[in-house]
């Protein structure tokens, strides 16, 4: 078959060119946009899945470990611990800190997490660092400049930076580590911890015993991992999605209106076109298929280079922006490439509409 | 209108069929004081293998004519059947499949595609028919060839010269095989040379492959090898008359355009009387003019 539609489009090469630009940069606002906001919930979520336990306890409310506090008294620990189905227990507190680099100020959230008992080895050790050290993320020392070996001081305490790995990013905080006896030295809560971690006996599905560790520390919210990680990320990230949705509706539209525009005008230009193919025997279906084959065109080509260029402009923005953390998921690339298909069908509504109207008597006008 | 036909060879042939019958055919455009009758009424019978030149000053309605025989224009009464089909009957689905497969079309402006090279614009009418791949480009290679345009296959419209673009649109409307061929000013667009080429070429298509063509121009060339020659003046057909004022001025103003001899052979079937209906009813084929070879003449060359 001969390849009108191709054909059409290429004779005017400017125009295409035009018409794919404009695809393409709204294909990469798109996957950018969506790739921020799957960045930042992914980072949340293996945080917490990182870190020891199946179940997690917070004060009741508590959404997430940035945006909301938990305070629970820290004889629940032990109360927890003497639940039959418990293997071990740890206690986690954190909050947020600005330390003194070279005179400069720079914040980071600090956690501290500390076995409180239970049989066998404990988990998380990796989190524990030596005393008066600490463990930076690689985004926030990449942020601050600060490499192993570095000091930073809270007061009059030192902490030299043992380890810089990735531990945890959610895009408007990192996460570092100390030691839980330096971290009570400088908070001085007694009686308080933030967040009680279990780890529940071998064969004991952790929600089978979530009431019991409810009713076991009044006043606590109990999650299994899965589902506290899930809180967590959708809180991190839940402001964003309305600011995400505006993006990405304003991208669809830019796309929309560049690919209706050119596909309209190419199809206003040829319309005696339109009309010959008419005469000499082309289907109503035929001549439509030709408008969207255009436009599908467009829109394929668009999102080919919209999803490489995407690509590479997190790259980039990742390594000049560190706590740029962006994740692009195969479902969400087939997402977009459902936007693009919806857009080069809406696009082509016009125009299917002005052909349908072409008279084919027009062509014999000279 | 009984008399014998006669074959290509000269000698006697059956009375070959009717392609085309017009009866009482009228398009009014507009209404009330406004309306004007573009087409009043008109009847025609026209056979296989004939040429038919139908002439007429601007707004004569021969451009009309030829877009309702071609069911792009739905008459507002009347009749046109089709080897025996009633195309004003259609629905509109079912006159895209009877153009695709009964008619071709050859325009003043050649209206090619342009984004398309003269083979694809040959192919993509065998595509709208059904005829796709290796066949349809089969068939759109051999048209071109046959018509001179073997070594201008991949040239655009826009790098052909006139009487190549002609061609072009020839071969396309050649290319569903189809009975019937509107022609509407073929030739007002060439130069004489090329004119000459393209109305040798519509003369051998009726000829050789005994299709029937009906031509719409001011051509004065077109009546030496016309069967017939129909005089459309306000939507009518009238009696063809060389002495009429008005049909003489645009006789000798077609001679100075296209370069031709003022002493041009009349034609066979130019009536110099108002045409009575009966004489729209077609002759016999007539033998091919001596002079003219046949098929592909500047190939033979």
């Amino acid at each position: 078959m001969v390849p009108i539609a191709r054909r059409n489009l290429l004779a005017d090469k400017v125009k295409l060119l035009v018409a794919v630009g404009g695809v393409t940069l709204a294909i990469v606002l798109i996957i950018v946009v969506h790739s921020l906001y799957q960045g930042v919930r992914r980072e949340t979520d293996s945080f917490i899945h990182n870190l020891p336990g199946d179940i997690w306890i917070t004060q009741r409310g508590t959404t997430d470990l940035v945006f909301s506090n938990s305070n629970l008294p820290s004889t629940a620990a032990s109360a927890v611990r003497s639940v039959e189905e418990v293997k071990r227990v740890y206690t986690l507190n954190g909050r947020l800190m600005a330390f003194d680099v070279s005179g400069r100020e720079v914040r980071t959230y600090v956690m501290a997490l500390e076995f409180v008992g239970g049989a066998g080895s404990p988990e998380g050790t990796e989190f524990v660092p030596e005393k008066g050290t600490i463990l930076l993320d690689h985004t926030f020392a990449k942020q601050t400049g600060l490499h192993k070996g570095d000091t930073l001081t809270y007061g009059d305490k030192s902490f030299e930076v043992a380890d810089v790995r990735g531990i945890g990013n959610v895009l408007v905080t990192q996460f570092a580590f100390i030691r839980a006896e330096s971290f009570k030295e400088i908070f001085g809560v007694p009686g308080t911890v933030n967040y009680i971690l279990v780890k529940v006996d071998d064969g004991v599905a952790p929600e089978s015993i979530l009431q019991k560790l409810a009713d076991t520390v009044p006043g606590s919210s109990v999650y299994t991992t899965q589902q506290f990680a899930s809180r967590a990320s959708e809180k991190g990230t839940g402001d964003f999605l309305p600011i995400i949705r505006v993006i990405l509706a304003i991208s669809f539209i830019v796309g929309l209106t560049v690919l209706s525009l050119v596909i309209y005008s190419a199809t206003i230009e040829r319309a005696r076109e339109y009309a010959i193919m008419k005469v000499i025997g082309a289907s109503p279906l035929g001549l439509y298929r030709i408008v969207i084959s255009q436009s599908m065109f467009i829109a394929v080509v668009g999102f080919g280079l919209g999803v490489g260029l995407a690509f590479l402009f997190n790259e980039v923005a990742g390594n000049l922006v560190p706590q740029f953390i962006t994740y692009i998921r195969a479902q969400d690339i087939a997402l977009v490439f459902g936007i693009t298909v919806l857009m080069s069908i809406v696009a082509s509504f016009m125009p299917i509409n002005r052909v349908a109207r072409v008279e084919p008597a027009t062509v014999f006008r000279a | 209108m009984a008399m014998p036909a006669t074959t290509e060879t000269g000698g006697p042939r059956p009375q070959a069929e009717v392609i085309l019958e017009v009866h009482g055919l009228t398009k009014v455009f507009g209404s009330g004081r406004a309306a004007v009758r573009a087409v009043d009424g008109l009847s025609l019978s026209v056979r296989r293998g004939e040429l038919v030149l139908v002439m007429g000053p601007s707004g004569s309605g021969k451009t009309t004519l030829l877009t309702l025989i071609g069911g792009l224009l739905r008459p507002t009464s009347g009749i046109v059947r089709v080897n025996g089909l009633e195309i004003t009957s259609l629905k509109e689905r079912q006159l895209t499949k009877f153009r695709r497969h009964y008619l071709g079309f050859i325009f003043q402006s050649f209206n090619l595609l342009e984004s398309l090279n003269a083979r694809e614009n040959v192919e993509a009418a065998l595509n709208f028919a059904g005829v796709g791949g290796r066949k349809a480009r089969k068939r759109a290679v051999q048209l071109l060839s046959d018509l001179g345009m073997a070594d201008r296959l991949r040239a655009r419209p826009r790098t052909l010269s006139g009487g190549e673009r002609q061609r072009v649109s020839i071969a396309r409307a050649l290319a569903n095989d189809p009975q019937l061929i509107l022609a509407d000013e073929p030739t007002a667009n060439l130069d004489s040379r090329h004119g000459h080429e393209v109305v040798e070429l519509l003369h051998d298509i009726t000829r050789q492959q005994q299709r029937t063509i009906i031509i719409v121009s001011h051509d004065h060339r077109i009546r030496d090898v016309a069967d017939r020659v129909l005089w459309l003046q306000d939507g009518r057909f009238e009696g063809f008359d060389e002495g009429d004022t008005q049909q003489s001025a645009l006789l000798d103003t077609a001679r100075i355009l296209y370069g031709a001899s003022p002493d041009a052979v009349p034609p066979r079937a130019a009536a110099s009387q108002p045409i009575a209906p009966e004489a729209m009813a077609p002759p016999p084929p007539p033998a091919p003019a001596a002079k003219r070879g046949g098929w592909l003449p500047w190939r033979r060359a």
